[in-house]
């Protein structure tokens, strides 16, 4: 009865077989005519799926390659000329300087810049009311259509009591009121699940801002007493700002960035 | 026969990628594909919905039988608890389990909220949005399952290989310092084949082996060495030897090394025999000294061997063996297992379960009921086989070889006849038809027939002697001649009809009888009629009155068309009749039928020309029904 | 001599076979192998024969019989009434009988001196059944089950029981019988003995799955191979009841 550690144990005592190294070289070897023949042959779903994960592999590829590249690559410097009398045939010679460093210096910029969320949203596509409302036909044979129902997420806040049903024009339904938001401090660069207090302003329109509409570039106010900030004045904060940066309707979700 | 445990039938755990492949191919696979803008709204959110559905339902399926097909800890025999305690670390092993749990939770509630949200959905874009956004996140619940899922994966490959142990079997568990010859022990006994190399530890973890004795199957377990420290510094190899000791109720072989070539001292493996005495509490021991071969108890200095034999006083036993020149290890392994079945026997003697087997060991003797001898029997040949058995057991040609040679099974086709036991051997193959005569042969077997027929030929014999069948004188009268010419005659007649059906064509189909007595002619019938002696001329009169041809009037005989119009003139002109007044008696009950037809059709009448099966709008929506509060809340009319 | 035996990876092997002291009936499978085994243990002795019973390969469980002669239900073809007869000795005497229990394996157990048959057995039967095999009759069940031919397995030796047998019963059944018996079960704990094993004086046959613990009683209390019942409940006592309980 196999047990345990059988399969060690048996290539152990008894060794692999004469040709294992030549046949895992072979192996080997056939390997990229296989996975060649597979890639030409694949198609559908699956061929989505591995053309992504080359596409990656590519991708990986390339950068390992370029980062070796530029550690071996010399550039030319103007400045490290070296000082005073240069033999002639020194003259032309430029200073030359390792690529890394700069390009290391380069990268911290950049990742500085893409760090800094300096600027929200400033602008935000049109909603028409006819996508924002959907027309809910009411009376005994469905003739009229006043009563309209909110087709995007919205806040609703604790206080609110609804009109008689009969007379609301506004139906926000429950399955799309939302209470937190997931906020991104810019600075921190750290995101928080917080809760929405209100809607402050929806740039589509104050009638929206009224009905707590969330849309993409909407302005809520959040609770961010979960962060811990304090006011220059050693106050604790927690109300504070922030932009809806996703289109709420279609993730599910509401992604924030924290105005600061 | 209480539980086997057999951890090898857990199926793989996928790591995270895969399992997410596997899920969403499973999906993309197993729900429709093809979904256009132009389909209305409805359909699109269904299309949509299924998909996350499916996708919610099929992780749930997956992580569920991960949980399920895991042993629970809790449920399992202690020994294997305990045995994956030390092996896998419960901690993390609940942990893990828990944490799949926590990951199929979430992954419903995100599958639930998302069909909400897909209810809302306006547009095929919107839709596939909120669809690709619950995917994602359910794959970022399962991602962030990773390392659960690789350590299972771990966990299930290592308990697959565990050997399978019955705790609750008879079981000798094998045990002492490392490199006293436990395992070489083991492969002398049973056919385990575990490794023995000359340093410690070369036994990492518990091996089993099977051997038989007394009818039985018994179960050894080679354990890992125990050096002898506290049991909060043993390591994992030793704590498996514990465990084992621990948890199972079997013999233990606690082995010492005289010869001290294992590199301790006796007194130190005397001091781990006390050390971890508690655990052999109420199990057979034995004291087994190995290596007699080097070093056997009379070599050794007075003390050590003083301190060896002390245990004696505690009931346990001591026994010597050498694995290398095979000395004793029956004898020792025949002690153990004596030791655990009396104890076994003794405790299931105590026990209620006993009294089912009382008659399987109870051979009832009959009592002498008469004088009657009823001794066995056995054929002689038998006994003279049992006598010079083994010997010259030639081997015989068997029908199973006979089959091999004739072309195997399902080719070969075996000779039922062979064997007959007939008086000739040419008999054998003789073929005997079923059926004779739409007769059943075998119901006119008669085993005495020769017998018979022998007897009936001596019969007749007698009674051809006693001249019974001596013609007796002619005799003839007129009556008699007169019969015999009329039986002549009839036979002739006979022939004739005979040969004349055989002039016919037989294979020409023929009418049936009744057929063509309907068309035999006019002539036929009086030809038949003269040959009877019967006078034709009125049958044929007859005939032709009847059986006229028809035709048309102007051809007719005259005479008989004046008849004929003389004698119908009623019915020459049909009449219609008023179907409405067929089997009424008179004008009164006319009237009276008449009313109640009206009165049937008023209604109808009155709801001009349609009918009932018209297409007809009811009213709607009756105020009555649908206005007002209802008796379970209010009318909510949004 | 016990051995184990399989019919087409059919364990009741006596279903499929009949053996007495004077001949053995071997159902007509797809290959020899199972009648190899038969063939190998009592060919020279007695004759081992192939035959099917009313068309069907179930010939143990359809027939009964002893050293002196052979009953077949009354489904059982001409041509394979003629088969037997001419396949087996003039001695063994064949009868077809007319019977509504018509599983005659089922409903008769017997060895060559006493037959324990179905309550509900016709009289004529158990007429023929005395005169033709030559035994005393007695209407019997065994641990309550009427189906006597299929619970036990006896021979002129000893005789194997139902499990639950109770130990009353035994001794009622053996003074009867006038064998020893003991109660038991072959193919690893199956209960149908009839189905699982077939024996005569001197040999024995069971389900390949049967254990060596079962086996051995087997051969004890049929005393083949020189062994004797009373090693049941001497030597192998221990084991027994380390193994059943």
């Amino acid at each position: 009865m196999p047990q345990n550690e059988y399969i060690e144990e048996a290539i152990r005592r008894h060794g692999r077989r004469m040709d294992h190294a030549e046949r895992k070289r072979k192996k080997e070897a056939r390997k990229v005519h296989k996975n060649s023949e597979f890639a030409q042959k694949v198609h559908g779903l699956k061929a989505k799926l591995y053309n992504k994960k080359r596409h990656s592999e590519k991708i990986q590829m390339k950068k390992t390659l370029k980062v070796h590249d530029e550690k071996n690559a010399k550039q030319k410097t103007d400045d490290a000329v070296p000082e005073g009398a240069v033999p002639a045939y020194l003259l032309d010679r430029e200073g030359q300087q390792r690529a890394k460093v700069l390009s290391n210096m380069l990268k911290q910029k950049r990742k500085e810049k893409a760090g800094k969320w300096n600027v929200p949203l400033p602008k935000v596509r049109g909603i028409a009311e006819d996508e924002m409302f959907k027309v809910v036909k009411t009376g005994k044979s469905k003739s009229k259509s006043w009563k309209r129902m909110v087709t995007k997420p919205t806040f609703v806040g604790d206080g609110f009591t609804r009109k008689p049903p009969k007379y609301e024009r506004f139906i926000r339904p429950m399955a799309l009121r939302y209470k937190k938001a997931n906020v991104t401090h810019p600075e921190l660069k750290a995101t928080f699940q917080l809760p929405i207090i209100g809607v402050k302003k929806n740039p589509q329109s104050p009638m929206y801002t009224q009905l707590g509409v969330l849309t993409k570039g909407t302005i809520i106010e959040v609770n961010v007493a979960e962060l811990g900030l304090v006011t220059t004045g050693g106050k604790v904060l927690w109300g504070k700002y922030a932009q809806i940066t996703n289109n709420p309707e279609n993730d599910g979700c509401i992604n924030a960035l924290l105005l600061v | 026969m209480a539980s086997i445990y057999n951890f090898k039938k857990i199926a793989p755990v996928p790591e995270a990628n895969d399992f997410l492949d596997i899920v969403l191919n499973k999906t993309q696979r197993k729900t429709p594909t093809v979904v256009h803008p132009g389909y209305k709204i409805t359909r699109i959110r269904q299309f949509y919905m299924r998909k996350v559905k499916f996708t919610q339902e099929t992780f749930d399926e997956k992580l569920r039988q991960i949980l399920e097909e895991f042993p629970v800890l809790d449920s399992v025999h202690p020994f294997y608890a305990d045995l994956m305690n030390v092996l896998y670390d419960k901690d993390h092993y609940k942990l893990a389990l828990g944490q799949i749990n926590t990951a199929r939770h979430l992954i419903d509630s995100i599958g639930k909220d998302y069909v909400r949200l897909l209810k809302f959905g306006d547009s095929l874009y919107r839709c596939k949005q909120l669809k690709r956004a619950a995917l994602g996140r359910m794959a970022t619940v399962m991602k962030r399952q990773k390392d659960s899922l690789s350590y299972l994966e771990q966990v299930r490959q290592h308990l697959a290989r565990l050997p399978t142990i019955d705790p609750n079997t008879r079981t000798l568990i094998v045990c002492g310092y490392p490199n006293v010859g436990k395992s070489s022990f083991m492969n002398k006994v049973t056919r385990a084949d575990v490794d023995v190399q000359p340093y410690a530890f070369t036994t990492k973890s518990l091996f089993v082996g099977h051997m038989d004795y007394k009818y039985l199957r018994w179960q050894v377990i080679d354990t890992p060495g125990i050096l002898d420290h506290p049991l909060e510094e043993r390591n994992t190899i030793e704590m498996q030897s514990i465990t084992a000791l621990a948890h199972l109720r079997a013999a233990v072989l606690f082995f010492i090394d005289l010869s001290e070539q294992c590199g301790y001292t006796i007194q130190d493996q005397m001091s781990l025999f006390h050390s971890i005495k508690p655990l052999f509490a109420n199990k057979p021991t034995l004291l087994v000294t190995s290596k007699t071969d080097v070093c056997t108890l009379n070599d050794v200095k007075p003390e050590e061997r003083q301190m060896v034999e002390a245990v004696r006083s505690e009931s346990i036993e001591l026994s010597q063996l050498s694995s290398y020149h095979d000395t004793g290890i029956i004898e020792t392994r025949n002690l153990a297992c004596d030791k655990l079945l009396q104890q076994r026997v003794d405790m299931k003697l105590k026990g209620h379960k006993v009294s089912g087997v009382l008659n399987k060991i109870n051979v009832a003797q009959p009592g002498k009921r008469d004088t009657v001898e009823r001794p066995a029997f056995i054929p002689e040949s038998v006994l003279k086989r049992r006598q010079q058995s083994g010997e010259d057991q030639m081997h015989r040609m068997l029908e199973r070889d006979l089959e091999v040679e004739g072309g195997g099974a399902g080719v070969f086709n075996v000779d039922l006849k062979k064997r007959y036991v007939l008086a000739s051997d040419e008999w054998k193959y003789d073929v005997i038809p079923e059926i004779i005569d739409g007769k059943n042969v075998a119901d006119f077997i008669d085993p005495d027939i020769e017998e018979k027929l022998a007897e009936l030929e001596r019969e007749e014999e007698k009674l051809a002697a006693e001249g019974l069948y001596d013609s007796s004188e002619e005799t003839t009268d007129e009556e008699d001649v007169r019969i015999r010419d009329i039986a002549r005659r009839i036979r002739e007649r006979k022939q004739i009809i005979a040969q004349e059906s055989r002039i016919k064509d037989v294979n020409r189909s023929k009418l049936t009888t009744k057929d063509k007595a309907m068309i035999s002619s006019t002539g036929d019938f009086s030809e038949h009629l003269q040959r009877l002696g019967l006078d034709p001329t009125l049958a044929d009169e007859t005939a032709s009155r009847i059986g006229r041809k028809r035709g048309r009037s102007e051809s007719r005989d005259p005479a008989v068309k004046l008849a004929r119009s003389s004698s119908v003139a009623a019915r020459a002109v049909s009449v219609i009749r008023d179907r409405s007044v067929m089997g009424l008696k008179d004008a009164r009950q006319k009237l009276a039928t008449e009313k109640s037809k009206n009165m049937s059709m008023r209604r109808m009448n009155r709801m001009a020309r349609a009918g009932e099966a018209d297409r007809a709008i009811m009213n709607k929506m009756p105020k009555h029904l649908f206005s007002g509060k209802r008796s379970i809340g209010s009318n909510d009319r949004r | 001599m016990a051995v184990r035996a399989q019919f087409e990876n059919n364990n009741e092997i006596g279903v499929f076979s009949k053996l007495t002291n004077s001949y053995c009936l071997v159902a007509i499978g797809g290959s020899e192998n199972f009648y190899s085994v038969f063939e190998s243990e009592l060919d020279e002795v007695i004759p081992v024969i192939h035959t099917s019973i009313a068309g069907t390969r179930i010939i143990g469980r359809l027939t009964a019989g002893n050293r002196r002669g052979l009953l077949v239900p009354n489904t059982t073809t001409d041509q394979e009434l003629q088969h037997l007869r001419n396949s087996l000795p003039d001695s063994v005497a064949i009868q077809r009988v007319e019977e509504r229990l018509s599983a005659l394996g089922n409903v008769i157990a017997c060895n060559d001196y006493v037959a324990l048959v179905h309550p509900d057995l016709d009289r004529e039967t158990e007429e023929i059944i005395a005169d033709v095999l030559g035994v005393e009759v007695f209407r019997q069940t065994i641990a309550d089950n009427v189906l006597v031919g299929s619970y036990c397995s006896i021979s002129n030796q000893g005789g194997l029981v139902h499990p639950r047998t109770s130990v009353q019963d035994q001794d009622e059944l053996s003074s009867l019988l006038q064998v020893p018996l003991v109660a038991g079960t072959v193919n690893r704990g199956s209960d149908v003995i009839g189905a699982g094993l077939v024996v005569n004086d001197w040999a024995a046959f069971a389900g390949m799955d049967t254990t060596s613990t079962e086996l051995s009683v087997v051969e004890s209390i049929f005393k083949l191979q020189d062994s004797q019942p009373s090693a049941i409940v001497n030597e192998m006592r221990d084991s027994l009841i380390d193994n059943f309980s």
